[in-house]
């Protein structure tokens, strides 16, 4: 037997080669998504745009209107009871799993009052529940402790106990 | 109107579920040889080649560096474009209406099998709003189908219909993906596991391994080697806003412009288009984006899929082919509907050839539930 002649489970050919890449970024939000940001964090306020050419209230917020070349730095803090626009029952775990959950939860649209367009959050209840939320069924924030700064700052939505007004 | 005549002449396709035995530039190599092959054209026939690939999916910066040689392009006109190879297409057809170069080469390619697709649209999220909620096009996708259940009164049913059409046309189709242009009922559709409601294995399309290439040449090239071409006669693109709760997501306001802007410039009607290739990534975008197009015969594009006139048997056939529901390889499976709307055009689609095409719209997208969407006007 030569040297290179080797059992067969050695030779078996290389048909992958396994790797990751982990690299540190640090994004800039800016400073209206950075104030934005902010305000969730230190005050639990939910800060929209208003847009100066077309009057739309923008949620969450961003510094240029999408239909016209202006800045949207007009701010406004929107108050009352969010409620689900659309909302779809994830069950397969994304790539990008958020923090702290495991399917199924939901993905959802969700409008707050004085808002034009929606906020695209987290729904957390049963199964159960969440197949049963129809569109426009009052939800409820549920804070994280402690904030830190990003859109899990609201950790996520729960369906309203209540029903009435926040 | 088009300044000048140009043509699609030839292509090769590649796609499979995995592929373990090729690598990326492998793939592109046996693809371009073959659509050479296929053709009858020499790589010195190629005056210029654009690619599509994507530097996340394959984990190298500017991949396409890679491939220039396995791509035919060593020391040609090349140039890349990171999205679908339908964006590579406009590219290569504004460079030969620019009057400098005769034949373009476009290759498409990705192998979702080294980079899993919802690593892929999750990157596609921003890092502040989208990506820590987890959206990824599956997701994100889910919703605008939920929008879309609520506003035209389709059911999981309607989506379920539209996947077993696909998929069991795709398995007519000798160049569907194995495993999953395959016959299929509605029932079955409706069974499989769920991804995100209300989509799920069977309604969503596949990411495999492969490459998709195709040859634009201008009028005097296809006159002199006497080729058989499919004319781009329109085209139109049309970007949405990228954050989804933005958008009207109950419609795609930017399929409906492309659709007008490239049926404008072929000067011709929506009543004129015999069939259409739409890049359904899910089922529910195949009825959303015909609505879009304005291609319907009954009351609704909903209700075409109702009455069967959408099957390739019906007077409004969509995805002949079998659409990407029958096989999807990112970057390139919108490019793949150019492709086959090409071979329907010149008679060349075998099996799934349709009787009646002269003229067709070939549709792809990209970005998060269609924030982008190009469409083209071809005719025999």
């Amino acid at each position: 037997m030569s040297q290179d002649q080797e059992k067969p489970a050695e030779r078996r050919a290389i048909q992958v080669l396994p790797g990751e890449i982990d690299n540190d970024y640090i994004w800039n939000p800016g400073p209206v998504i950075g104030r934005f940001l902010t305000r969730l964090r230190d005050d639990r306020e939910i800060l929209a745009v208003r847009c100066p050419r077309t009057s739309r209230v923008f949620l969450p917020p961003q510094a240029w209107s999408p239909a016209a070349p202006v800045a949207m730095d007009r701010y406004l803090t929107l108050q009352g009871q969010p409620t689900l626009s659309a909302g779809t029952v994830v069950d397969r775990a994304p790539w990008n799993l958020p923090e702290g959950l495991k399917p199924p939860y939901m993905l959802a649209a969700i409008r707050f009052p004085g808002a034009d367009t929606d906020l695209i959050h987290l729904v957390v209840a049963s199964r159960a529940e969440l197949m049963a939320l129809q569109p426009g069924a009052a939800l409820q924030i549920r804070w994280k402790e402690p904030r830190s700064g990003t859109i899990r700052d609201i950790d996520f939505f729960t369906p309203a106990t209540t029903g009435g007004a926040a | 109107m088009i300044p000048a005549r140009i043509g699609i002449v030839g292509q090769a396709i590649r796609q499979e579920r995995e592929n373990l035995d090729l690598s990326i530039e492998d793939t592109v190599f046996l693809t371009v040889s073959q659509a050479l092959a296929n053709t009858g054209l020499a790589l010195d026939d190629i005056d210029t080649v654009v690619q599509a690939g994507d530097d996340v999916m394959d984990g190298i910066s500017i991949q396409h560096v890679y491939t220039v040689e396995p791509a035919g392009s060593f020391m040609k006109d090349e140039s890349k474009v990171e999205r679908d190879g339908a964006w590579a297409l406009h590219y290569g057809l504004i460079k030969l209406l620019s009057g400098k170069f005769r034949c373009c080469m476009i290759v498409a390619q990705s192998k979702a099998t080294q980079c899993s697709a919802s690593a892929m649209s999750g990157m596609g999220a921003d890092p502040f709003y989208l990506r820590p909620v987890g959206a990824d096009g599956d997701s994100i996708a889910a919703l605008q189908a939920q929008f879309f259940l609520q506003k035209s009164g389709a059911t999981a049913h309607d989506f379920a219909a539209v996947a077993a059409v696909n998929r069991s046309r795709g398995a007519l189709n000798p160049r569907s993906m194995a495993g999953e242009g395959v016959a299929m009922s509605v029932d079955q559709a409706l069974a499989a596991a769920p991804i995100a409601s209300p989509i799920n294995k069977a309604t969503a399309a596949r990411a495999g391994d492969g490459c998709t290439v195709l040859f634009l040449a201008t009028e005097e090239f296809i006159r002199e080697r006497k080729l058989n071409a499919a004319w781009i006669t329109g085209f139109g693109m049309s970007s949405d806003a990228y954050y989804p709760g933005y958008r009207d997501l109950t419609r795609a306001p930017s399929a409906e412009l492309a659709t007008a802007q490239a049926l404008r410039m072929a000067g011709t009607k929506i009543d004129s288009v015999d069939f259409v290739e739409i890049h359904e990534l899910y089922a529910h975008q195949q009825i959303l984006t015909a609505q879009a197009m304005g291609f319907k015969y009954g009351a609704s594009a909903l209700e075409d899929v109702r009455s069967g006139a959408t099957t390739a048997q019906g007077v409004r056939p969509i995805n002949p082919s079998g659409g990407a529901l029958s096989g999807h390889v990112i970057y390139a499976s919108g490019l793949g509907r150019i492709l086959e709307a090409s071979l329907q055009l010149r008679q060349e689609a075998g099996a799934v050839q349709l009787k009646q095409a002269h003229r067709a719209l070939a549709h792809a997208q990209a970005g998060l539930a269609m924030q982008a969407n190009i469409v083209y006007v071809l005719e025999a």
